[in-house]
């Protein structure tokens, strides 16, 4: 669906992107992260049609996003990452430009996006809070109901409920087959909702994680705290890595039953999954060398 | 440090509150964040414990000073790092700061030496006006910090910033507390609440709903939950079940026989869940 | 051309509109109201006080004995092109380079609409609000001279010298569409695109002050506003005003053609 093939593009600062490849295949999530400067937003130019690349191009579903730019767009749901509305306009004036502009009439679909998000459009937007224009934003990037989402930060200035109404959304859309490209500075969100992550640095992908198998490898490690110390000396049966004098981190196959057998005679106080996250895996990617000021 | 008592707040001035009877007490040294949903009364509070809104009713106390009758040495011993806060576009970083110190009469931080911390000393003689978004963010954050202030107010420290730089600020703000300073945190990332604040106090509708530590509130409202996922009939099954409740730990002990677990995760209550419990009412 | 994003455009921008034409009314009333056959001749007498350059610079240096004379040289040797162009350079600057600046043009690109249809629609706006203020304040001034000067306004050599008026504004106009279809940022934007006028404007009026100083015409398009010679021979002022419409219509087609070229930083 979305089709980044060689992608440069390089700025009089010696930055921008480099060489970017990557697909994402319609009905997936995939969530776009890097340090802030390292190319994320010249990637989402290219994919929207509006920057120029120098090498390479970026499709969507076949088109080309720079020469088929204004055909794309009723498949394309945009949130920019800071938003700009036009200024002087209340919320639901914006809202109706956009959807005259976009020559869509239906406005079932708006009306019940806005009561979703609980958003009062009548006041200006000049004076509305910051919460309140992401809700627009957000509003303004799926009322036309498009194929593609790209959204730069979605969940930023939304407090946790909204996030969550978003995020629930969100799932929706994926449901109905719809393709995302989302960028977002937290990883947690990014490993509740996208099937793949990406990483770029200093304009070049750098990893690309699947989030299932690494939920997959969460769940299969457990941080077991006992009471007894000697309870490790009956663990010999079992994968284990050890922590502390009464900590170990035991990794399971598929045989829980031996698992808990073994554990049903020591006496445990403590059990959790193991913290494995896609931080642990991304982290090393950021630092302040990791990438350059915007 | 902060005494707030029976605070009222109403644009209109009349019974539309914004802030309805809060009450709370922060310690010196105490990180306390303040959350909500948007709207619901936290920027009113803010304002008028940094002096923006006159105080209405209630007794408010900062720094040992009473905020009905603002003084400039209130000023001295506060810092504020609000989101929307300006930095003057026309001067470069250094001046920026420069020009804030001399606002203060009491011993000022070394404006370069902020810069470092935060990354910024290599852009320091850089017009503000072509900072990106991060950058003019970080720089607000350690004006307010040029004044050693005892009580700090942060809206929104993390938001915007990518990992790294982000726990970069969650250190100094660490660092900060050990020295004994004071902070009021208001964010709507759950998971720096978490990992920041001593306690945390919930404001819906202008009322404060809840304030306590985000340990106790966890294993208060938090049930410790597993989430098995096992074979059935050809098909994968996920239960969710209790370790408290005693049916549900039998039901475990029968799966766990079958022989059929396919995965298991152990779930904690997160501050964003307890969020959501508290809050979500009140959105309705 | 885009009917929704000019209706936008006229809520955004219709203050401006209306303050121009407004404050060109005011001069436009007095030059009607003022003219006194009778009382030119001690007019005449009167500026003989002042320095000669000084109305030269103002335009006031021949003011004509006829209404047609009177009304030109009173309006179209400063008010006529300053306040208009008051207008073109602001909302030259608003109506592409101030979107990119800030950001919302990414929201005019992300519908249907193509970046040439955005340009183009931007670029009649442009056009037509300085021809509405024109039609407001000619309507004007024809109707009231009408009234109390029946017959005095001598109509193809006034409408003649507003064409020449117009298309030298479009082309001051052009030249401010164009950077700001250029430039990435409303302060470079403006730097050119309201600078380059403005001294065409400098440019003619230093041009009048002094003899010596009469080469600074050959820099300024509105030198070009010829009063005398194109009352005398209208079809000589319509010759000049297709010229510059020409000019006009380049300037503006390289503005849409350089916005739908370039890369965009939004």
């Amino acid at each position: 669906m979305i089709e980044v093939s060689n992608l440069t593009q390089v700025y009089r600062s010696g930055k921008g992107v480099f060489n970017l490849d990557f697909s994402i295949p319609e009905g997936e999530i995939f969530g776009y992260l890097g340090p802030n400067g390292a190319g994320k937003t010249t990637t989402i130019r290219n994919l929207l049609g509006f920057a120029n690349a120098d090498g390479g191009y970026a499709r969507i579903n076949g088109l080309d996003c720079r020469k088929d730019a204004a055909r794309l767009q009723p498949m394309i749901g945009y949130l920019p990452g800071e938003t700009a509305f036009l200024e002087d306009m209340t919320g639901a004036e914006f809202l109706k430009f956009m959807s005259d502009m976009r020559g869509t009439g239906d406005t079932g679909r708006r009306d019940s996006l806005t009561e979703r998000f609980a958003l009062d459009p009548r006041g200006k937007i000049k004076k509305m809070s910051k919460g309140m224009k992401q809700k627009l934003a957000i509003i303004t990037a799926f009322m036309h109901d498009p194929a593609v989402y790209i959204l730069d930060e979605p969940t930023a200035g939304l407090d946790p409920f909204m996030q969550n109404v978003f995020l629930d959304l969100l799932e929706e859309e994926r449901g109905r087959g719809k393709t995302v490209m989302m960028s977002s500075h937290i990883f947690e969100e990014v490993q509740r909702s996208c099937d793949r992550a990406g990483i770029i640095r200093e304009g070049r992908l750098v990893a690309v994680e699947d989030i299932e198998a690494l939920n997959d490898a969460k769940s299969r490690t457990y941080a077991v705290t006992f009471a007894d110390p000697a309870d490790l000396g009956k663990l010999d049966g079992l994968q284990f890595r050890r922590i502390s004098s009464n900590r170990v981190e035991i990794t399971v196959g598929h045989d829980y039953r031996s698992f808990f057998q073994t554990l049903a005679h020591c006496s445990v106080v403590g059990l959790y999954s193991s913290e494995q996250s896609l931080e642990d895996v991304f982290m090393k990617y950021y630092g302040r060398n990791g990438g350059t000021d915007e | 440090m902060i005494k707030v008592e029976g605070l009222y707040h109403s644009y209109s001035h009349d019974d539309k509150y914004a802030v309805r009877d809060a009450s709370f007490e922060i310690t010196r040294g105490e990180v306390f964040g303040f959350l909500g949903p948007s709207g619901a009364g936290k920027s009113t509070t803010q304002g008028v414990l940094t002096g923006l809104l006159q105080l209405q009713k209630g007794n408010v106390s900062v720094a040992g000073y009473d905020v009905k009758k603002p003084v400039r040495k209130m000023f001295n011993k506060i810092g504020v790092s609000f989101e929307q806060s300006n930095v003057y576009g026309k001067l470069t970083a250094l001046e920026n700061l420069e020009f804030y110190r001399k606002l203060f009469d009491v011993p000022t931080r070394d404006a370069m030496e902020l810069l470092e911390i935060v990354g910024l000393d290599h852009v320091a003689n850089q017009r503000a006006a072509e900072f990106s978004k991060g950058m003019k963010h970080r720089l607000t954050f350690i004006r307010s910090m040029i004044n050693n202030p005892e009580i700090w107010f942060l809206d929104e420290p993390t938001t915007g910033l990518d990992p790294a730089i982000a726990s970069e600020i969650k250190d100094i703000i660490k660092r900060e507390k050990e020295k004994g300073t004071t902070v009021f945190l208001t964010t709507h990332n759950m998971f720096v609440a978490d990992e920041l604040c001593d306690r945390v106090g919930f404001i819906i509708d202008g009322e404060i709903k809840l304030i306590d530590s985000p340990r106790n509130l966890k294993l208060q409202y938090g049930e410790k939950l597993v989430e098995v996922d096992y074979r059935k009939n050809g098909g994968t099954v996920r239960e969710k079940l209790s370790f408290i409740d005693e049916s549900d730990r039998r039901r475990l002990n029968e799966i766990v026989n079958t022989g059929a677990i396919e995965m298991m995760h152990t779930k904690e209550a997160t501050l964003e869940e307890i969020f959501i419990k508290v809050t979500g009412r009140g959105l309705e | 051309m885009n009917k929704t994003l000019f209706l936008v455009d006229l809520k955004a921008n219709w203050r401006v509109i209306l303050f121009v034409s407004l404050v060109f009314m005011i001069y436009v009333l007095t030059s009607v109201l003022m003219y006194d056959p009778d009382s030119i001749e001690k007019l005449e007498q009167m500026f003989t006080l002042f320095p000669e350059g000084m109305l030269k610079a103002l335009g006031f240096d021949t003011l004509g004995t006829d209404l047609n004379g009177y009304v030109a040289h009173y309006l179209y040797g400063f008010i006529a092109i300053i306040f208009p162009l008051i207008y073109i350079i602001v909302i030259a600057n608003k109506l592409i380079a101030k979107h990119v600046d800030s950001g919302s043009m990414a929201y005019l690109l992300t519908t249907p609409v193509t970046r040439v249809k955005v340009a183009v629609t931007q670029a009649v706006f442009h056009v037509s609000g300085l021809i509405l203020i024109f039609l407001i304040d000619i309507g004007v001034l024809v109707l009231l001279s009408s009234a109390v000067f029946p017959g005095s306004l001598k109509l193809a050599s006034f409408l003649s010298l507003n064409f020449v008026t117009i298309m030298t504004l479009t082309v001051a106009g052009g030249i401010g569409f164009l950077f700001s279809c250029m430039c990435n940022d409303s302060r470079n934007s403006l730097a050119f695109g309201a600078g380059i006028p403005v001294a065409f404007f400098v440019f003619k009026m230093v041009s009048e002050i002094d003899a010596k100083l009469e080469g600074f015409k050959y820099l300024s398009v509105f030198s070009l506003i010829e009063i005398d010679k194109i009352l005398a021979d209208p079809a000589y002022g319509l010759g000049v005003g297709f010229i510059l419409l020409g000019v006009s219509v380049l300037l503006y087609g390289a503005g849409v053609i350089i916005f739908n070229k370039k890369s965009l930083a939004i």
